[in-house]
């Protein structure tokens, strides 16, 4: 999974990358509103970590901006304000989840799968496509009733597939959902990825179009 | 007993002094009325007794006195050594028992007016007259006053009454206003009445007294806002640090550095809560309790000792233009927070191997000076620093720690003094800050 998070404290950015990081997340951070737009509007990511009281341009302003332009990744505002009312703002303007500081990680990495799951499985904690069952939960694929076993970045490849479904994805975006930019790989593992994963979950499933991308088509 | 409302007050008080002021003018009205009718009455019936008497006098006979024109409407009688010696036919002989020589008979809706007069000629004698069926005004007049007294009391008790309820609108607007406003509603004002009297000037007062609160609350929100986010950014980073390490077994230099950045947001947090504490602490009103004499170039002489390090670091120059000794009543700990922050403050925002100058002189009051080579503060940023947690670098310049309460305790405690605080400053030049005391 891909986050992005948006944070001007050095100590509470430091330490959300260490903790999602040891989860296997692709973390990139901004530690001002300005890049943090600018990264939110130019990359993809799973979910958005935003916090309200930024120098210069407040979280508020970057979320409405970034909804204006059509941005929908899921956002969760990250703010010491816990007012009522400033709750309502934040999810009035587009924000799809709320945590007030000081937050337990725990919690926040629950949320930031929640809106994961709710845009990837619709809200559910499973997809079925034809025969083959994904449960986000658990992490685990079954096809007939049968677990397959899947690598990270195979399984992460498939949930980035499912959810960009019916539409082509092509090879720089996975690079970039699945490594991220500060890693360097070579061309060939993304091939070599989607061999394996149609060898374990069945050639149809993933049609593959050459030197362009790849599709799942439901 | 005791009225709640003053308008109760008013009516009670209106009322008890109408009542009286009537039944006082009309007392004595009815009294004087009374009074000169009946002196009319008798100065009439003397008049006639006299005329009698003359007609007697010169031989008339008492028939044909009766019949003449002006005592027709009277009774008359003659009396002689205690005998009636003539009189006319409707004479009531009752009326002769009462001697005075003038009286008034009451038959209810009418009066009889009696008068005696003496004569000698043509004998010693006495005549009485009688006048009938005289109306009785003054009984009328009373009458009149009874039942007009009432009306016009309950009258003017109304029109007060109205008067009233249209000069105590808008206290009674006030008081509405009054209620509805709590600390999440000071966004009403009281309408002002248009005459200029005193109740505009109240409600004038009143407006002005909702927008000070108004002011207090804001800053009190933002001041919330500001101790929230400053205190639950070190928290976040703590509870964060602790939660993601035991997460798993890891390796000790990890924890290490976990229990590092935990000693070090602690500290973080301790400061504030110093500062705010120290903030606090004193008022206007209880720091006078907390003086002692004090010699506060030794004092400043330790700041800087204490800041040595910090300078050798940046490698800046911390020039004493002059000092003086001086000695006097003040709050030693304030006194140090005062030096010690604006030092602090000249070193943090002072680059490298540059100057930073201070004198401290007595010229009637007490002078400090500091002044850097730093980066300055612009001109629409100024009147801000003093606010607490307000920091001028927000954007620019994380890396310099702080939390923007320095210059806020520096305030705080100069007023307490009641001293001034200067700041002059150009971005990029330097600051100039001047404390007198």
């Amino acid at each position: 999974m891909k986050i992005l998070i948006i944070e001007d404290d050095e100590n509470i950015l430091s330490l959300l990358k260490r903790g999602f990081g040891e989860y296997d997340y692709i973390v990139e951070t901004a530690d001002n509103g300005e890049d943090g737009k600018y990264l939110a509007t130019l990359n993809s990511y799973d979910v958005i970590l935003l916090d309200w009281m930024l120098p210069e341009c407040s979280g508020i302003d970057i979320l409405k901006d970034l909804r204006e332009k059509e941005i929908k990744t899921p956002i969760i505002m990250l703010t010491a304000k816990g007012e009522i009312n400033d709750k309502v703002l934040g999810l009035s303007s587009g924000a799809d989840d709320y945590l007030s500081k000081p937050f337990s990680f725990k919690e926040l990495k629950a949320r930031v799968e929640a809106l994961y799951r709710r845009s990837v499985a619709s809200g559910g904690n499973s997809i079925k496509i034809r025969d083959v069952t994904i449960d986000i939960d658990a992490k685990t694929i079954k096809k007939d009733k049968e677990e397959i076993e899947l690598s990270l970045k195979e399984y992460e490849l498939l949930l980035f597939l499912i959810k960009h479904k019916n539409f082509l994805v092509s090879n720089a975006m996975i690079e970039e959902q699945l490594w991220g930019e500060e890693e360097y790989i070579n061309s060939n593992v993304i091939a070599v990825t989607i061999y394996h994963l149609r060898k374990k979950i069945g050639k149809d499933f993933i049609k593959s179009f050459r030197g362009l991308g790849y599709k799942v088509e439901i | 007993m005791k009225f709640k409302s003053i308008k109760t007050k008013i009516l009670i008080w209106f009322g008890a002094v109408t009542f009286t002021i009537l039944f006082v003018f009309s007392g004595a009205f009815y009294y004087f009325f009374n009074k000169s009718v009946n002196t009319s009455i008798e100065s009439r019936l003397y008049k006639q007794a006299a005329f009698v008497k003359n007609r007697l006098s010169s031989g008339a006979n008492i028939n044909k006195i009766a019949r003449e024109h002006l005592i027709s409407t009277f009774d008359l009688a003659i009396i002689k050594d205690g005998k009636v010696l003539n009189k006319t036919k409707n004479f009531d002989l009752n009326v002769l028992k009462n001697k005075k020589t003038f009286f008034i008979v009451d038959y209810g809706e009418y009066l009889s007016a009696i008068y005696r007069l003496d004569f000698k000629t043509p004998f010693a004698g006495q005549v009485v007259l009688i006048q009938q069926n005289i109306d009785d005004k003054v009984e009328d007049l009373a009458d009149t006053m009874l039942w007009l007294d009432p009306i016009l009391l309950i009258l003017l008790i109304f029109i007060a009454n109205k008067l009233i309820d249209k000069i105590l609108f808008p206290i009674k607007s006030i008081t509405k206003i009054a209620n509805e406003i709590t600390i999440n509603s000071l966004f009403s004002t009281i309408y002002e009445p248009k005459e200029n009297d005193e109740l505009r000037e109240l409600v004038a007062s009143f407006n002005a007294m909702i927008k000070r609160l108004e002011n207090g609350v804001k800053k009190i929100e933002r001041f919330n806002n500001d101790v929230s986010h400053e205190l639950k950014t070190p928290l976040t980073v703590i509870r964060g640090e602790a939660e993601i390490t035991l997460h798993k077994p890891r390796e000790p230099k990890e924890y290490i550095s976990c229990i590092k950045t935990i000693e070090k947001e602690a500290t973080q947090i301790q400061k504030i809560v110093d500062g705010l504490l120290l903030l606090a602490r004193y008022s206007k009103t209880n720091i006078k309790d907390s003086f002692e004499f004090c010699n506060i170039d030794t004092i400043l002489l330790n700041i800087v000792k204490k800041y040595n390090h910090s300078l050798t670091i940046k490698n800046l120059s911390l020039k004493i233009k002059k000092i003086e000794v001086i000695s006097t009543k003040a709050n030693p700990l304030l006194i140090e927070t005062i030096f010690s922050n604006l030092i602090d403050n000249a070193i943090k925002y002072t680059p490298k191997e540059k100057n930073i100058y201070i004198s401290l002189y007595k010229n009637n009051k007490i002078h400090f000076l500091i002044e850097d080579e730093g980066i300055g503060i612009s001109k629409d940023k100024l009147p801000f620093i003093t606010d607490r947690f307000y920091r001028a670098d927000e954007s620019r310049n994380r890396k310099i720690k702080g939390f923007g309460l320095g210059l806020s305790i520096v305030k705080n405690s100069v007023e307490l003094h009641n001293g001034k605080l200067f700041i002059e400053s150009e971005d990029g030049v330097g600051t100039k800050i001047e404390v007198i005391l």
